[in-house]
């Protein structure tokens, strides 16, 4: 699966939202559902799918689908 | 259990699958909620002085695993006794009640080695009165679980533990509140650490951002134990074990190698695996599980090894009954569910052959089916974790009491020969005058209030409600003037049932309402359903009732007693799928008791 797909599916499946409203407009004001505590499985789940480690000061940036995406590009590098 | 049909097999699978990732799992669990809901719901709620937030997930998946649909509650942070008033108003059933060690105070056990006994003690008493509150409160729940408490940072290594003292006291002040309360049952948190290991039950990262100490295989762990000790919410009840005799009792094939040449015993391997699961099948036994014994074998050569073999721990006053000869197994569990008269649903069925276990399994999917593992070794491991599908403990959870049930095989064995007894008789009715049949009936005996609760749990078959009451109902029904608990006991002249029957009537008005009217199996097919109806409804002439009014509602297993209200006299009100209602006027009904029944007051 590409990394845009399996990221799309994380965000949708933690946040319960449909895979097809992920987009440019996810973000922390736009999701009701996500607050401080499902951001935490979040995260959790971004490092589980992608094996990586997500360093706590970007863990509080990651406000955002487009930073999400972002931020896991960088973390992935090659990989990506 | 049998494997329940909802979810569907595909999304059962990858609920079971293992180490599974949170993405997947809340996949499969949004897949499993967009289908039909289950028949029934589990509702638990869960109360914490920790974020609790992952736990929703495999909690659901555990309850979905055994069938059932699952109403989640999350409490608010630390503040048990406002959580559990609002479950109650929310209709949850089961408490998950938490109270993690190192958040007693801020990481409390590093600060333990700098503070006096002083603040210690003032800490713990502060905390044991909290929660002596909350559980006091949290009576009118089916269940609570409490979890024992653990600890979270590692043990000194050759050095003073003052973790270690203050936890255990800490634990014993818990042990001693949950047994103070029928309801509650103590999960081994350090059980279930040592079970996931250190690193994968704690997420430090987010214990000290989100006080969310537990990692996902705690809690996929923890909620895996509470289903199981809840018998999935009491959808399933395994009473009897059917154990094959050669390779799966002991070494070796008897017929060829003779008593003397089985594999049993505690020194040599794999004699000692035998006999290692033999100790562990008399415990279960001990426990009030039924052992019978289906074995394709000459019954001499059986009764011998049982009665002369050094190292048999299982003798034949163990098995409530025993096929022995060369019928196929699917034969001799039909005529054991015959003999017992318990469903085939109650059965689980142990045996060595790949063989014997498919055949049985297709001849009679209602039998829960487990093979010895193919490496011997595995096997004790097996038996040790068959206790989870029988016997519920009724109350104090790990280390209760075993009560009555550890005389259950007796019991059954006095219906066995009952049963063969028959035979002799020229008529059924002639057969039934002989039994010299006496039934104790005992009106709101508060000693007797746990086996009622016990009884409610358990009976199936005629249960006219299939309600089920916790021993604090049963009390609280008995200390109100306008209810009644009546229970009856059974004894013949084969010996001594117990308290085997039970009747409860709610008064209201000019009408007496039948909540609860249940007999055991073991004393079907004998009229003692009958019995006691006269003084029932004699104490409620006596209070001013005019009208009976009872119902019946199906169950998978209750069929036998669909027509039992109308066999005492009573009219159909109404009738749906769900329930059929009654009533009668109480002047109008004779409900005499059977000729062979003789009912006397107390013993």
């Amino acid at each position: 699966m590409a990394t845009e797909e399996r990221l799309g599916r994380v965000v949708a499946t933690i946040l319960g939202i449909p895979r097809e409203a992920v987009g440019a407009d996810t973000n922390r004001d736009t999701v009701g559902t996500w607050d401080s505590l499902r951001h935490m499985n979040l995260i959790l789940a971004l490092e589980e799918e992608f094996g990586v480690t997500i360093p706590d000061e970007e863990a509080a940036h990651l406000t955002s689908y487009p930073l999400i995406r972002l931020v896991m590009r960088e973390l992935l590098g090659d990989r990506a | 259990m049998t494997t329940p049909t909802w979810p569907a097999p595909e999304l059962r699978e990858r609920l079971a699958a293992p180490r599974q990732t949170l993405t997947d799992l809340m996949q499969v669990l949004g897949e499993v909620e967009a289908v039909v809901p289950a028949a029934q719901t589990w509702n638990v709620g869960i109360s914490a002085n920790l974020t609790t937030d992952l736990a929703a997930a495999y909690f659901k998946k555990h309850a979905y695993l055994h069938g059932l649909g699952c109403r989640f509650e999350a409490g608010g942070y630390d503040v048990h006794l406002d959580n559990v008033r609002a479950f109650l108003d929310q209709g949850v059933e089961t408490l998950v009640l938490v109270h993690f060690f190192d958040n007693v105070a801020p990481s409390f056990e590093t600060q333990l080695a700098s503070l006096d006994a002083a603040t210690r003690e003032a800490h713990l008493a502060r905390v044991g009165a909290e929660l002596r509150l909350v559980l006091a409160a949290a009576q009118p729940f089916k269940a609570v679980f409490l979890l024992r408490c653990h600890r979270f940072t590692p043990p000194p290594v050759g050095a003073p533990d003052p973790v270690g003292v203050t936890l255990a006291a800490f634990d014993a002040l818990l042990v001693e509140l949950a047994a103070a309360f029928p309801n509650v049952h103590l999960i081994s948190g350090a059980d279930i650490v040592a079970e996931v290991g250190r690193s994968q039950a704690f997420n430090p990262r987010f214990y000290y951002t989100f006080k969310a100490p537990y990692a996902a295989a705690f809690w996929d762990e923890l909620a895996r134990r509470i289903l199981l000790a809840t018998r999935g919410d009491g959808t399933y009840y395994f009473k009897a074990l059917v154990l094959d005799g050669d390779n799966t009792l002991w070494g070796g094939i008897l017929g060829e190698e003779g008593v003397e040449g089985v594999q049993l015993g505690p020194h040599d391997y794999p004699g000692n695996v035998f006999w290692v699961v033999q100790q562990a099948l008399r415990r279960l036994r001990q426990a009030g599980v039924l052992l019978c014994l289906a074995s394709k074998n000459d019954p001499a050569d059986v009764d011998a090894l049982l009665a002369g073999h050094p190292h048999q721990v299982l003798r034949d006053a163990d098995f409530v009954a025993k096929k022995v000869g060369w019928s196929d197994k699917a034969t001799s569990l039909r005529e054991l569910a015959a003999e017992l008269a318990i469903g085939l649903d109650s059965f689980v069925f142990l045996d060595d052959s790949a063989f014997e276990c498919e055949a049985v399994r297709t001849q009679l999917p209602a039998v829960k089916v487990l093979q010895v593992p193919r490496h011997v070794f595995e096997f004790p491991a097996l038996v040790q974790a068959l206790e989870t599908l029988f016997v519920p403990a009724v109350s104090g959870g790990e280390g209760s009491e075993v009560g009555e049930d550890g005389e259950k095989t007796a019991q059954y064995r006095q219906r066995a020969r009952a049963i063969a007894a028959r035979a002799d008789y020229a008529s059924h009715a002639a057969y039934l005058a002989s039994l010299g049949i006496r039934v104790a009936l005992r009106r709101d005996d508060r000693k007797q209030a746990a086996r009622i609760a016990e009884l409610t749990q358990k009976s199936n078959q005629f249960n006219l409600t299939t309600r089920r009451f916790t021993e604090g109902e049963i009390a609280a029904a008995m200390a109100d003037a306008d209810s009644a608990v009546y229970a009856l006991g059974v004894r013949d002249r084969f010996g001594d049932a117990g308290l085997t029957g039970v009747i409860i009537v709610h008064y209201a008005g000019t009408v007496v309402h039948v909540v609860c009217c249940l007999l055991s199996c073991r004393v079907l097919g004998r009229g003692i359903e009958l019995a006691a109806w006269e003084r029932v409804f004699a104490d409620a002439r006596a209070r001013g009732s005019e009208t009976v009014a009872a119902e019946f509602v199906p169950s998978a297993k209750n069929a036998q007693a669909a027509d039992f209200y109308e066999r005492l006299g009573l009219t159909v009100v109404a009738r749906d799928a769900s329930r059929t209602t009654y009533a009668a006027r109480l002047a109008d009904l004779r409900a005499a008791c059977p000729a062979h029944i003789e009912v006397v007051d107390g013993d």
